[in-house]
């Protein structure tokens, strides 16, 4: 019996659907930053986000987040205040890729709402993993000089809904183990102890099965993300007991403890916060929570699994945050992400990682003035860097906004002259100094490269002779605080001369 | 269906029995719920008894299940239970946790059908989760 017994089939059987539920569009109306319907089109994508402070980012985290919510807030708390609307236009709508009509979170009901809720927003409510980079501050900075305990964070929200089954079967979560830890404390002193002692066994073994769960994971992140730098050993939690007194305030839980062991190039770190760089901080607390996620949401099959960042690799260069991408794409291939972010410099390096991978839409949001209570716009560019800003140039010169169409026209130059030498494979001099302008660098090097005797790229040099006279003007970045706004021909010669680098870049007979 | 009485004591009162809708059990229904001896099994590991609880789900409630592809019983014999059918003793428990370690890791079609089964109506009613 024992030898069939081994032989129990350990290869998962995938489900039949074969199109994976995903989200295709996202619409708002009167909901915190958006007093007017606005629509993101994800396309069964991922979504990356750009947006400056309060252009409206958190908004749609939270839309999303209380979206697919099994305990949703009221709508007076997430309505947005200035709009006027009645509160009957305020609105959250969603649609998916199963051709179905959208779903609709409104005044009247809100889709996981018992009876007839919709299973698709109920499922997807229980794999959602929703993180903002506040949770990421709990898990190192809030503790000072002290040795992070991690605690309450772990409890109150890293894994508050790391589901865990208890006696009876009953599924319930970590949150909700602790809470009936703290509302079983006997209130008086002849009260029964059971209540409360069964409710710490039951959250001691709950804690300590969903640490040694997710501690696989978090050791193959922490790898990836900070390239091996950082090991965590696995968690002991020695688990909370109760303190029985007379007295009121001598009834305590003890225990409430989780200290990481860190190991930073073999040497154990006590006190993470104080030694590791932010990078890693943010590298460590983000591993944690991510973790935490893959180590309880089902694998695979075709359910919706919902991964919303928001403004989480704010504290990690570009270097740091390139392995969180790369982690995004090996270990959430069968999750929808959304990916929020104020840094431009880094929303342009991210669409250009994934460039060519077809699994992702950019959204860029803007609230300009008003007090900040401008009614966001929303722009959905395609994949092509280039062609975007080009666009965006466009619109801005048909608007008779030349201050900004300049700065589009200068975004469109540099990553025009990037892919140039990117795919010309142009060599570019080595230099120390970082502040050195890398736009002049790289046009002469493309200069130099098309000059090369004994080649046929003779046509592109006036392309780069043109720019390079704009360079003076229109596509200088230090000119536009001072100097006189630039005119209209000269913003639409750089747009021509900035499409005859991008159809040199592709033109197979320069050689 | 029952009525508390003082001390605690419950009394049975069959006219609501009588009407107590009783399913018909299927083949696999039959192999998977009466031919293996649970009751060893489940205080020992509580996610053998959440297994149970989704039979009987099932049980009652297969429109609400089936529509959103929940097939525990399929899925569980599958994923091997049919091996505990007539084990005892030892090798029961040895191959139940066998059992266990596979089928409720989260890479296991029948943990997602378990974790899926919370967001069901009738579960989330019957467990007081609304």
């Amino acid at each position: 019996m024992i030898g069939e017994a081994a032989s129990i089939d350990e290869t998962p059987v995938a489900a039949a659907m074969p199109v994976p539920l995903r989200i295709t569009s996202l619409t708002l109306c009167d909901f915190r930053a958006f007093p007017d319907p606005i629509s993101f089109d994800l396309a069964a994508k991922n979504l990356l986000v750009y947006g400056e402070n309060g252009s409206g980012k958190s908004s749609i985290f939270h839309a999303l987040r209380h979206f697919f919510d099994l305990r949703p807030p009221i709508i007076a708390s997430v309505k947005n205040v200035f709009s006027g609307r009645d509160i009957n236009q305020f609105k959250v709508e969603v649609t998916f890729n199963d051709e179905t009509p959208l779903v609709s979170w409104s005044s009247a009901r809100h889709p996981s709402q018992i009876p007839g809720a919709d299973p698709r927003v109920t499922e997807t409510a229980r794999r959602k993993s929703c993180l903002d980079y506040r949770a990421l501050l709990d898990t190192n900075y809030m503790h000072g000089e002290n040795r992070p305990n991690l605690f309450e964070v772990s409890v109150a929200r890293m894994h508050a809904d790391f589901p865990i089954t208890v006696e009876g079967g009953t599924v319930t979560t970590i949150g909700e183990l602790w809470s009936e830890v703290e509302k079983a404390k006997p209130w008086n002193y002849n009260h029964s102890l059971e209540r409360i002692q069964k409710a710490c066994v039951d959250f001691n073994e709950g804690l300590r099965s969903a640490l040694n769960a997710l501690h696989p994971h978090l050791e193959v992140f922490l790898n990836a993300m900070t390239r091996g730098a950082i090991a965590i050993k696995p968690f002991t939690f020695g688990g909370v007991t109760y303190q029985h007194g007379w007295w009121r305030r001598d009834r305590t839980i003890n225990g409430r403890e989780l200290f990481p062991e860190v190991i930073f190039n073999g040497y154990e770190l006590v006190t993470p916060q104080t030694f590791l760089n932010e990078a890693r901080l943010s590298a460590l607390g983000l591993a944690m929570y991510l973790a935490g996620r893959l180590a309880c949401v089902p694998a695979g099959g075709e359910r919706l699994k919902l991964l919303v960042l928001d403004d989480v690799l704010i504290g990690l260069d570009h270097d740091n945050r390139t392995p969180v991408l790369r982690l995004l794409q090996d270990h959430f291939l069968d999750w929808q992400v959304v990916v929020l972010t104020h840094d431009r410099v880094w929303f342009d390096m991210a669409r250009q990682f994934y460039e060519g991978s077809d699994q992702w839409v950019w959204a860029e949001i803007y609230a300009d003035g008003d007090g900040g209570r401008a009614n966001p716009s929303v722009k959905m560019p395609n994949g092509d860097l280039v062609r975007a800003a080009l666009d965006d140039c466009t619109t801005n010169l048909a608007a008779n906004s030349l201050p900004s169409a300049a700065t589009s026209a200068r975004r469109a130059f540099e990553w025009a002259l990037k892919r140039f030498c990117e795919r010309r494979r142009v060599q570019v001099p080595f230099t120390m100094n970082p502040k050195e302008n890398d736009l002049e660098l790289l046009l002469n090097a493309a200069t130099a490269w098309v000059e090369l005797p004994g080649t046929n790229r003779a046509n592109v040099t006036p392309i780069l002779s043109e720019l390079r006279m704009y360079r003076a003007g229109v596509l200088n970045p230090q000119s536009h605080a001072d100097a006189p706004n630039p005119s209209r021909q000269e913003i639409e010669g750089v747009l021509l001369a900035i499409q005859r680098l991008r159809a040199a870049i592709s033109n197979n007979s320069i050689h | 269906m029952f009525v508390g009485k003082q001390g605690g004591f419950y009394e049975v009162q069959p006219e609501g029995l009588e009407a107590f809708p009783v399913p018909t059990l299927t083949d696999i229904q039959i192999r998977m719920l009466n031919e293996i001896d649970y009751a060893p099994l489940a205080i020992q590991d509580p996610r053998l008894e959440q297994l149970l609880n989704g039979f009987v789900y099932e049980l009652f409630f297969p429109e609400d299940l089936h529509v959103r592809g929940l097939k525990l019983f399929e899925e569980a014999e599958r994923a091997g239970l049919g091996k505990l059918i007539g084990v005892k003793g030892a090798t029961l428990v040895k191959t139940a946790e066998e059992f266990a370690d596979c089928a409720f890791a989260p890479s296991h079609p029948l943990y997602a059908m378990l974790f899926d089964l919370q967001a069901l109506d009738v579960v989330r009613i019957i467990e007081g989760k609304e």
